[in-house]
């Protein structure tokens, strides 16, 4: 018998068949990952834990910024953000919102439901992993608290924009069998049950600490419900004024919160912290990309600052002109002769792009307008460390001032309008020196109050609608076209999406 | 009985491959042209599956000694058909050679393998180096442009190998690629660029061409598979077409040296007409903006005193130079090619510039009497790119040409002291400070790495092994100096990033020839590995206290409030495939194929996929075959990991307690169902060659459906994010392709060829998400750069309608407001109610604005027809070359003209294009809003002269060859659009034909030399 590895023949042959033979039955396609994860190796350890709470928290900014705050302010008879030239034009996308002629095609409705709807998903997929975690640590049962509560802030969200929306608390929806729509009263009551519930495990601000500032609190809770309860009548059709009242109680007695004496201090930078004890629940933000806050790129001119920001977001020259004068909360509106805000030029005279100084006009149309029309806002100051557009300004969803004015609606419709008329010159003491207290109170005056104590925190819509003021006529708007705009409309790529959904009515 | 017979003719057959000895003997003879009946200097013979050979000299003349009665003597010569002569008694062996573009026996790579052109049932298009593009070419696709029917290839703009954007057949998918696959001898390579991209702000993600790493003269032959037939051999890969390129090796008694050379002068082809000091400043002081002036009080405060022309400014005259030699030649046993190969290019633009070297080893051994045949390949190319700041889309800051647009001629350039001219609104950048400070530099190795080793088990029956590996590493290294005002607000910019990328393919294959009578079979079978990761690194640092460290001391600087990143990912593919070529008594051919292909990217549940195929061709005469085929081939040109549940933390960390604390979520919503998209084609063709190939060519007719699209469609909600890849829709893309060649004056000194070729495709979207005769489910993409256009998309993908097409309103006058009426629509597309009719009227009134549904279709981006014709005329030394091509009846959507031409922009101080002033002249109010629509959406037909080569060959005893030449490339192009070029295209979206402040092309003049030893 020949040696194989002397037959010129095998020694050729042999290589060629072991690799073409053996190598044939590799048919391994699992993919590597490499810079992800996937979720059955996830979920294991604390910080794995806490790491899947962060973005449920993350997707708030979305609610400080975007396509909530656009519909939520744009619409109303507060903010606008006109055609300037050829700038912002963007297809009429902004004349659609002020003038109250969008349709379901309006990219900023599908945002704002795709933003809140992640919200939920994530906080879906987080509970559960919570739930089935066996870890001891006591910050589990806190963290399922706080995540509830943002669920249920997500679909107050939803339920306030779109009125009834599918309710799911699912960890994952197949998208074969989408989920249906629930009623606007059945959302509100599934959101009213799911702050109930995570109140017993929410901790106080105090006991959060520093460390915990922007987490949820008892305080957080206890405002989110008594906004519910003030709009409860727009939700549901049954009013809940007492409730409403019983719930600013429980913030104004929880003794974590005050009104800070001065108006300014209270969206300054050097204030953030737990220190500043007339924010109830706040959305943190840094001067780094991926978690700054842009509005003053929305609004300020763009040689102001030196991140050359949009020159868009303005006020109604109605809004401005309601103010009294010596109102100090006027000194966070930019009207006439402006100067630059930040870089080394700060302080220098601002101008305009064909060189003439920078002058904010009052008045001026929706359409053709020009770069200096419009009293623009500067209610966060300007974050010298900016990057880009981003500015480490915290965007508080709830303050003490806004649950004072809370309490006082619901005190007037209940009849006590003393307590209202107290409650209301408690807020305005601040913004008046000398103090110029209100001797008598309408109803108009409390919308009023919370125009100028609350603009441009993303209740201008909400309180025009509670008012019945929504659909009327105003500066650069005609009396709207139908009750139909009270809700906007399901967006259509939903409605492609899941075809359970059903449009609102009158779109 | 039957079976009998077959085995005793295959045992003839193997019995005729026993060599019979005779006697040795010398042969001589002449080699010829047989069209122009010149004698041929430096024709290669060869003694079949021998390296013994020679060449012939300055006479055609040849001699080669002792050459068995058994030989075939092979001629080969570039440019020609090789051709096949048996010795046998022969003393004296005169052969007349033919020019290759004709259609003879010339072989087809046809993946897998090589074919002959007779044989070929598939459509299939071979482009040889005689056909190739003359002029200063740098890159590969420019070789293919306009040659092949059916294939579109698309320079993106001018910019220093800028991807181009090539579709074979039309585009086929919506959210996947739609580029074709390409191999390079033998190995499929990725096609992606490797250069990190880096959109920030004034720097542009410059898209690099891919093929750019190939260098063109090392390039022997292109062949293009149309068909699925012809595709479905590369399966999941195929369903965009397939480029097979080949490159040269070395021939025993080959060529020892060859040069080639060339220095070429380009300058911009053609500018835009922008206003000049003295129009903007009559435009300025003109009655209805001096109106407007005095009514808002206004100045108009940046008019100066200078008179700028900003184009010219950023424009020179480039003068690049390309050396390439090669060596090649080898004795009995192996034969070896080496080339090197040095390019130093420059742009039009200031500073832009690229370099590249490469060099390539291409070795074919061959062991045990010719039974073994080992080939190795070895090609190291780099390539230094000092990258142009041009943002290609975007808002109203944007890039280099924004800028140049912006900036207003009566301002400098340059203030008295030297410095630059900054305009005092930091979004508006002097270019030429631009150009001059930013430094962005690119660097990229790329290696290509192929052996392979292929043995005769039997005469019959050879095995092969196939290794390649592909790995390209590269750099992007940035710094935006504070010298500059705007990047002095943030002290300076560097980002310093790379990127790698690898592919490594494993191939075995087997192949059975036999031959019985007339008749031929030919079977294939193979498993094929291949695995590509990518993986890349970079980082930011902001804030430097000095510009002299530039990119190279991040940690100098103050600011790292950009995190720095990686990233690694990794797919894979594995398949097994089998062919059969049958022909019968020369007349009837046959054809099967399969390929059963798994990709890592697809779904768990369907990972892998079957791609059969089959033609059939039926030769009637010599001189006419008609064929048919049918196949299927698949597109997965997604990204990876899409089918899976992923966790990452992009935009879900959160800040606590004044610090931002990471988080993890879901990413995507997985679709276990992942599969490939499916093209199924039918194709219908003959090839035809008549008088004696003096006239010939090819006409086909395909049908293509492709279906089970990767599309992105929106999921139900609550999900972590609002879409996913799913297999939804449908596209059709049905045409006809048309060659025509001919020799039209063949004498002995006077010789004139034309190659003719035409192509149309109808592309149609059959269905998507939703369905047909309503906007549900339509995709509006690509989006309209420059200000106040946010949300505006240009086009809209829905069925009934061609991918690319433009959705927008009709421009029908202006109103007494100087406002723009638009048309009102109706019909399909348009199914709503009109303009917002504010006050309720029932008529539009002034003022009153239009709304979506007032949008109808405007056009689309896709060519009615190509064509592409060459003609080579010999006469004595001097050799002639033209080349027009043609793309006609498309739509572009001029971008840049309407961000532009804007008559407001006057009131910021900065320039506007000459139709400003027509503009308001025909009513236009200054102050007016301006809207996209068909006013800018312009005829992108375009015939183009793109080169006219003139040759001189000298005849001199020095040299064996030496021909000068004198090259024009992009001379005339006939068009009606106005911008800088026709043939452009913004990357934006799936949005196609859109053109934003691109980089013009050159037109560019080469004296070249080319010397052969």
């Amino acid at each position: 018998m020949k040696n194989i590895s002397t037959n010129p023949r095998l020694r050729i042959h042999m290589p060629f068949l072991l690799m073409s033979l053996l190598v044939w039955s590799c048919t391994d396609l699992e993919e590597t990952i490499f810079s992800q994860s996937e979720a059955e190796d996830f979920y294991a350890t604390e910080a794995e834990l806490i790491s899947a709470v962060m973005p449920v928290y993350a997707t708030l900014r979305g609610y400080a910024w975007g396509d909530y705050m656009f519909p939520q302010e744009v619409s109303s008879d507060e903010i606008v953000v006109p055609t300037r030239g050829g700038d912002w034009d963007d297809g009429g996308i902004w004349r659609a919102l002020q003038e109250h002629t969008w349709d379901a095609n309006l990219g900023f409705l599908n945002g704002a439901w795709s933003t809140a709807y992640q919200g939920i998903s994530r906080a879906n997929i987080t509970l559960a992993k919570l739930e089935e975690s066996t870890s001891e640590s006591d910050l589990i049962p806190v963290f399922i608290s706080e995540v509830r509560f943002l669920r249920a802030f997500y679909y107050w969200w939803l339920m306030d924009l779109f009125g009834g929306v599918p309710v799911v608390t699912d960890a994952t929806t197949d998208p074969n069998n989408p989920p249906s729509p629930s009623t606007r009263t059945e959302v509100f009551n599934f959101i009213l049950a799911e702050i109930n519930t995570a109140l017993l495990g929410l901790k106080d601000a105090s006991t959060l600490g520093a460390a915990g500032y922007g987490r949820v609190t008892k305080g957080a809770a206890n405002a989110m419900l008594a906004t519910l309860y003030l709009n409860a009548e727009v939700y549901t059709g049954i009013t809940m004024w007492s409730e409403a009242v019983t719930a600013s109680d429980a913030v104004i007695n929880d003794g974590s919160y005050e009104l800070i004496a001065n108006y300014p201090d209270i969206f300054s930078l050097e204030n953030e912290g737990p220190g500043n004890i007339e924010n109830i629940f706040v959305i943190g933000h840094l001067a780094q990309p991926g978690v700054g806050f842009p509005r003053h790129m929305a609004t300020l001119h763009y040689n102001q600052i030196p991140s050359n920001p949009w020159n868009g977001f303005s006020i109604l020259a109605d809004f401005y002109n309601a103010f009294d004068s010596d109102d100090v909360r006027l000194d966070q509106l930019l009207v006439g002769q402006q100067f630059v805000l930040g870089g080394a030029a700060a302080g220098d005279s601002a101008f305009d792009r064909s060189g003439n100084p920078l002058d904010f006009q009052v008045d001026f149309p929706l359409f053709g307008a020009t770069e200096s029309d419009g009293v623009r806002i500067l209610k966060w100051p300007v974050d010298p460390n900016m990057s880009g557009g981003d500015a480490g300004n915290d965007f508080a969803v709830f303050r003490y001032a806004g649950v004072l004015l809370t309490k006082a609606e619901a005190q007037f419709m209940l009849g006590a309008t003393g307590d209202a008329l107290a409650l209301v010159n408690q807020v305005r003491e601040r913004a008046f020196d000398p103090d110029k207290p209100l001797t008598a109170i309408t109803l108009d005056d409390i919308l009023a109050e919370r125009g100028f104590e609350l603009f441009w925190e993303n209740f201008r819509r909400q309180d025009q609608i509670r008012h019945g003021k929504f659909l009327d006529a105003w500066t650069l708007k005609i009396t709207s076209d139908g009750s139909h705009r009270l809700i906007y409309p399901i967006p259509q790529s939903q409605l492609d999406a899941n075809p359970n959904l059903v449009q609102n009515i009158g779109y | 009985m039957r079976l009998r017979d077959t085995l005793t003719g295959l045992a003839v057959c193997l019995l005729f491959l026993v060599p019979v000895s005779g006697q040795d003997h010398q042969v001589s003879g002449t080699v010829t042209s047989n069209e122009t009946r010149a004698p041929l200097l430096g024709v290669n013979i060869v003694v079949q599956n021998t390296s013994v050979g020679t060449t012939t000299d300055q006479d055609g003349h040849y001699e080669l000694d002792a050459v068995s009665p058994d030989a075939v003597l092979v001629f080969t010569y570039i440019g020609f058909t090789d051709q096949e002569v048996a010795v046998g008694n022969q003393l004296v062996i005169d052969v007349a050679l033919t020019p290759q573009a004709l259609p003879g026996e010339e072989l087809v790579v046809v993946g897998y393998g090589t074919q002959q052109r007779r044989d070929i049932t598939s459509s299939i298009f071979s482009l040889k180096e005689g056909s190739f593009t003359q002029g200063a070419v740098t890159d590969v696709t420019t070789l293919l442009q306009a040659r092949v029917p059916g294939v579109l290839i698309t320079l993106s703009n001018g910019d220093l190998g800028a991807e181009p954007v090539i579709r074979i057949r039309g585009g086929t998918s919506v959210t996947a690629g739609n580029g074709p696959m390409i191999v390079i001898d033998g190995v499929p390579i990725d096609n992606s660029s490797a250069t990190p991209r880096i959109d920030i702000g004034v720097v542009s993600g410059t898209r690099d061409n891919p093929l750019s790493m190939l260098n063109p003269n090392d390039i022997a032959s292109i062949d293009v598979l149309k068909d699925a037939a012809a595709a479905a051999i590369y399966g999941a890969r195929g369903g965009n077409g397939v480029i097979l390129i080949t490159t040269k090796e070395g021939r025993t008694g080959g060529v020892p040296m060859t040069y080639e050379g060339y220095t070429s002068y380009s300058s911009v082809s053609n500018t835009i007409d922008l206003l000049d000091a003295k129009g903007y400043k009559a435009f300025a002081t003109s009655p209805k903006i001096t109106a407007i002036l005095v009514a808002d009080t206004l100045t108009l405060a940046n008019i100066g005193t200078d008179d700028t022309d900003w184009q010219d400014a950023i424009f020179r005259t480039a003068v690049s130079q390309s050396h390439h030699l090669s060596f090649g030649g080898g004795s009995e046993t192996s034969r070896y090619l080496v080339s090197l190969s040095y390019l130093d290019e420059e742009g039009i633009i200031l500073n832009s510039a690229r370099q590249r070297f490469s060099v390539r080893l291409n070795m074919n051994n061959t062991l045990l009497e010719g039974k073994l045949r080992v080939a190795l390949r070895v090609n190291p190319t780099y390539i230094k790119k000092n990258n142009t700041p041009y943002q290609q889309a975007g808002g109203f800051e944007g890039g280099l040409f924004t800028n140049v647009y912006k900036l207003n001629p009566t301002l400098p350039i340059y203030l008295d002291d030297g410095s630059y001219y900054e305009f005092p609104n930091p979004g508006i950048r002097n270019p030429v400070a631009l150009l001059n400070e930013i430094e962005d530099v690119s660097n990229t190795l790329r290696i290509f790495f192929n052996g392979s080793a292929e043995y005769d088990i039997i005469p019959s029956l050879t095995a092969k092994v196939n290794l390649g590996l592909d790995r390209t590493s590269a750099s992007r290294n940035i710094y935006q100096p504070r010298s500059l005002p705007y990047a002095d607000a943030f002290g300076g910019r560097a980002d310093a990033s790379n990127n790698e990328r690898q592919s490594t393919l494993f191939e075995s294959t087997l192949n059975y020839r036999t031959a019985m009578g007339t008749s031929k079979i030919d079977v294939a079978a193979g498993y094929t590995f291949q695995e590509f990761e990518n993986n890349g690194f970079g980082a930011i640092a902001q804030d430097f206290v000095t510009d002299s460290w530039t990119y190279n001391n991040l940690a100098g600087a103050a600011n790292f409030g950009e995190k720095p990143f990686s990233f690694r990912d990794r797919n894979t593919l594995i398949s097994f495939l089998g062919r059969v070529n049958v022909s019968l008594a020369d007349k009837l051919l046959l054809s099967g194929v399969v390929r059963r292909e798994g990709s890592s990217r697809f779904g768990e549940n369907n990972k892998w996929g079957l791609f059969p195929a089959a033609s059939v061709g039926y030769r009637i005469t010599e001189d006419l075959k008609v064929r048919g085929s049918w196949g299927v081939a698949g597109n997965q040109d997604i990204g990876n990991y899409i089918s899976k549940n992923l966790l990452g933390t992009a935009g879900s960390n959160a800040v606590i307690g004044g610090a931002e604390i990471t988080g993890v979520a879901e990413t995507q919503v997985p679709n276990p169902d992942l599969k490939w998209e499916e093209t199924t084609q039918l194709n219908l063709g003959l090839d035809y060659s008549f008088y004696r190939d003096r006239i010939s060519g090819s006409l086909d007719v395909y049908f293509k459906t492709t279906a089970d699209l990767l599309l992105e469609v929106p999921v139900p909600q609550p999900a972590p994010v609002g879409t996913r890849i799913a297999n939804i829709g449908e596209v059709t893309n049905n045409g006809v392709e048309f060659v025509l060649n001919t020799v039209n004056v063949s004498t002995s000194n006077f010789f004139w060829r034309t190659s003719f070729n035409f192509a149309r495709n109808v592309n149609e979207v059959v269905s998507l998400v939703g369905s047909e005769d309503s906007l549900v489910g339509a995709i509006f993409t690509g989006f309209i750069s420059g200000a106040g256009q946010s949300d505006v998309a240009p086009q809209i993908i829905a069925p009934g309608l061609p991918l690319g097409t433009f959705y927008g309103w009709k421009f029908e006058g202006y109103d007494a407001n100087g406002e723009e009426i638009l048309a009102e629509a109706n019909g399909k597309w348009n199914p709503g109610e009109s303009y917002v009719d504010a006050n309720l009227n029932g008529k539009y009134d002034e003022g009153e604005t239009f709304t979506d549904d007032d949008r109808q279709v405007l056009g689309d981006a896709r060519p009615a027809f190509t064509f592409g014709i060459t003609n080579i005329i010999n006469y004595k030394n001097i050799d002639i070359q033209f080349f027009i091509q043609g793309v006609q009846g498309l739509k572009i959507f001029n971008n840049t003209r309407l961000e532009y031409q804007r008559p407001s922009n006057i009131f910021n101080g900065i320039n506007l294009m000459a139709g400003a002033v027509d503009d308001v002249a025909a009513g236009l109010d200054p102050k007016a809003a301006v809207a996209y629509t068909d006013q800018y959406i312009e005829d992108g037909s375009f015939i183009r002269l793109q080169n006219v080569t003139i040759g001189y060959t000298l005849k001199t005893d020095m040299v064996r060859k030496l021909r000068l030449y004198l090259s024009a490339d992009n001379l005339i192009v006939l068009t009606k659009y106005t911008g800088y070029d026709p043939e452009v295209n913004t990357f934006t979206g799936r949005g196609i034909g859109i053109d934003y402040t691109n980089v013009p092309r050159a037109r560019t003049f080469t004296l070249g030399i080319s010397i052969g030893l």
